[in-house]
């Protein structure tokens, strides 16, 4: 059970990255299409599955890929692996503005359970599986659809958070409203439901949604203050005022659809 | 004997702050030995405790007890490292277990019925099509149907030159109005192509191919032919085709965005099954307004026994349009010869055009 110790440093305020040093031998994982740079001796190997089984055999490795397929990640993880004879660093840049959260797996429990497009990258070791979200009204209306992503080990990880970062822990029975969508990610022992806002007319005029996420303790939860799918939402709003055209925003209705029911995009 | 491992837990006194700490769990005879790792060692008797399921799919487990103090305390163990306690305090855990159990149950029924939600709503749907179709059918106003026509027209331009002029231009005109009732606006066109076939298309419009004159030993032949295009026009089933098909690729499309081919090949096989209904009706007609326009209804029969010939002897390259749309032409010969014959013989006038100069004229 060795898992790569990852030294690491974030740049930048609001549009960050997070370079990540590894000495000869150790590795990192990435989604495709984060990596921003990485220095000489660095190997890039791109990998069937999450790359958390090295040794899972031919089956062991499909499952994962299954697995990736739902969530509508690549098949392919990239691993980047110091060849070199020192330390070597590769930098990861947060796809749009916000915040990288870095979560010493070791240090909350060995688990965290994010919304599927917040991960980042994390030490090799640090195991990617996806969890299906096991409450219908959660997953229809809680804003991050049937699937999360569940990370596993006593790695580092590095989730990122759209606009600002709120991280809070919360006691024993104490409980968070939260609008849908705001959620980034939390221990797996937070009580994560949702609750019918009460209101048609607030839910039409005042442009909340009609279901609230709620959040109870104990447990650690990450939030974010811009939900890329509400940047998305005005930045089509906006092309469709200057004259372009544009689809309709992801709305309660559009939650109905098959496609959308193993994950709405937020 | 072996001691089993102690558990780990985070333990969270009451009144505590909200991180909570980390413990470790053993079982000491009846009761519970909670060691925190930076407060002094409780005992906490079994009988005492309460357990239930919480987090993210029940995955973990919080057992509380009353504190001294009010409030209670509370442990969080994973579900992974719960079972030696199991082990030995089944009913502690039995309420939990079954509320899991519970929810399991009702997220696979909630799954199920929401992928059910839209395959029923297809179902209803392609079961009420045809009650659609003619309810959008009666709305279709004739303007509109005879821009279609004029459109259809237009691409069988494109597919083979109109002849509008010659003996077989005129023959044709004249058995259209030989045909036609009063009132009735139809239009005959003749078109350049060796396929046996004729069609009907939206507002009045029915083509005939050069290739059907050819084949054809006599006018009646023909207007035999024509007789039941014509009834596919007043039936107005050329429409309801389109109405029908543009139905169901709504339908198929809205059930998956990119079923496109399996969308396009339910919708043919919907106009095939439904052009076979519609013939036998348009058979009827058209032998109804032949007898009403006195053309001898044995050319009817006679055309599609030389069809039916061809097919025999395997032309098939001449006459797959006008029978892979009809029913099987010895089906339908067999009801024609017995229509003609129970109708007897009502008055007839031969239609006055010289045949062989019309099969002449045509290359
Ligand atoms: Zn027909």
């Amino acid at each position: 059970m060795a898992m790569d110790v990852v030294d690491y440093e974030i740049f930048g305020s609001e549009m960050q990255y997070v370079e990540v040093e590894l000495d000869p031998g150790e590795a990192a994982i990435g989604e495709a299409g984060v990596m921003m740079y990485m220095q000489d001796g660095i190997q890039m190997d791109t990998i069937f599955g999450d790359g958390a089984q090295p040794q899972g055999g031919f089956f062991g490795k499909l499952m994962g890929a299954g697995k990736r397929l739902l969530t509508g990640e690549s098949l392919f993880t990239t691993v980047y692996h110091n060849e070199g004879s020192g330390k070597r660093r590769v930098a990861f840049a947060a796809p749009y503005p916000g915040k990288i959260v870095p979560v010493d797996l070791s240090q909350i429990g060995g688990t965290l359970i994010c919304q599927k497009d917040s991960f980042l990258a994390a030490a090799k070791g640090v195991s990617l599986g996806i969890a299906f979200q096991k409450k219908i009204g959660v997953g229809l209306f809680g804003g991050e659809g049937f699937i999360m992503q569940k990370l596993d080990g006593d790695g580092m990880a590095f989730i990122h958070a759209g606009g600002t970062l709120l991280e809070k822990t919360l006691a024993p029975g104490e409980t968070l409203r939260v609008d849908t969508g705001c959620v980034v990610a939390f221990q797996p022992s937070v009580d994560f439901d949702i609750q019918y806002a009460g209101k048609v007319k607030t839910a039409l005029f005042g442009g909340e949604g009609l279901f609230f996420a709620t959040l109870s303790g104990p447990g650690k939860v990450w939030l974010q203050s811009l939900p890329l799918s509400r940047m998305a939402d005005r930045i089509v709003m906006a092309s469709r005022a200057a004259g372009g055209g544009g689809k309709e925003g992801g709305s309660a209705l559009a939650g109905f659809g098959l496609g959308s029911l193993l994950g709405n995009d937020e | 004997m072996s001691q089993a491992a102690p558990i780990p837990a985070r333990f969270y006194p009451a009144g505590g702050d909200a991180h909570g700490h980390p413990a470790l769990v053993e079982l000491a005879g009846d009761a519970l030995q909670v060691l925190p790792e930076d407060s002094p060692p409780r005992q906490v008797p079994l009988t005492g405790l309460q357990a239930a399921t919480r987090g993210f799919n029940h995955s973990q487990w919080a057992i509380a007890w009353p504190a001294e103090s009010g409030g209670q305390h509370m442990l969080l163990i994973d579900e992974a490292a719960v079972g030696p306690l199991r082990a030995v305090a089944p009913a502690l855990f039995a309420g939990g277990e079954g509320a899991r159990r519970r929810s399991s149950r009702r997220f696979l029924v909630g799954i199920t019925l929401l992928a059910l939600v839209p395959l029923l709503v297809v179902v209803a749907l392609l079961a009420s099509l045809d009650h659609l179709t003619d309810r959008v059918v009666a709305r279709i106003p004739p303007s509109v149907e005879r821009q279609i026509g004029a459109a259809v027209l237009a691409r069988t331009r494109l597919e083979g030159r109109l002849i509008d002029q010659g003996p077989a231009f005129e023959a044709v005109q004249a058995i259209g109005r030989r045909l036609a009732r009063p009132g009735e606006t139809l239009e005959f066109h003749l078109t350049e192509r060796p396929e046996i076939n004729a069609f009907a298309a939206p507002g009045g419009v029915v083509v005939v191919n050069s290739g059907l004159l050819k084949r054809a030993a006599s006018a009646e032949e023909v207007a035999g032919v024509l007789a039941h295009e014509i009834a596919h026009v007043e039936l107005r089933h050329s429409l309801r085709q389109i109405v029908r098909s543009a139905g169901l690729r709504v339908i198929f499309g809205a059930l998956a965005g990119d079923y496109d081919a399996l969308g396009g090949w339910a919708a043919q096989l919907g106009e095939l099954k439904f052009s076979r209904d519609a013939e036998r009706e348009a058979d009827r007609r058209g032998l109804e307004r032949l007898a009403e326009a006195r053309v001898d209804p044995a050319g009817m029969l006679r055309f599609f026994e030389t069809l039916e010939k061809a097919e025999a002897a395997g032309k098939a390259g001449q006459l797959p349009a006008l029978l892979s749309t009809h029913p099987a032409t010895q089906e339908r010969i067999i009801w024609l010869r017995e229509a003609t014959t129970t109708a007897g013989g009502g008055p007839v006038e031969p239609l006055a055009i010289d045949w062989r100069a019309v099969a002449g004229s045509l290359r």
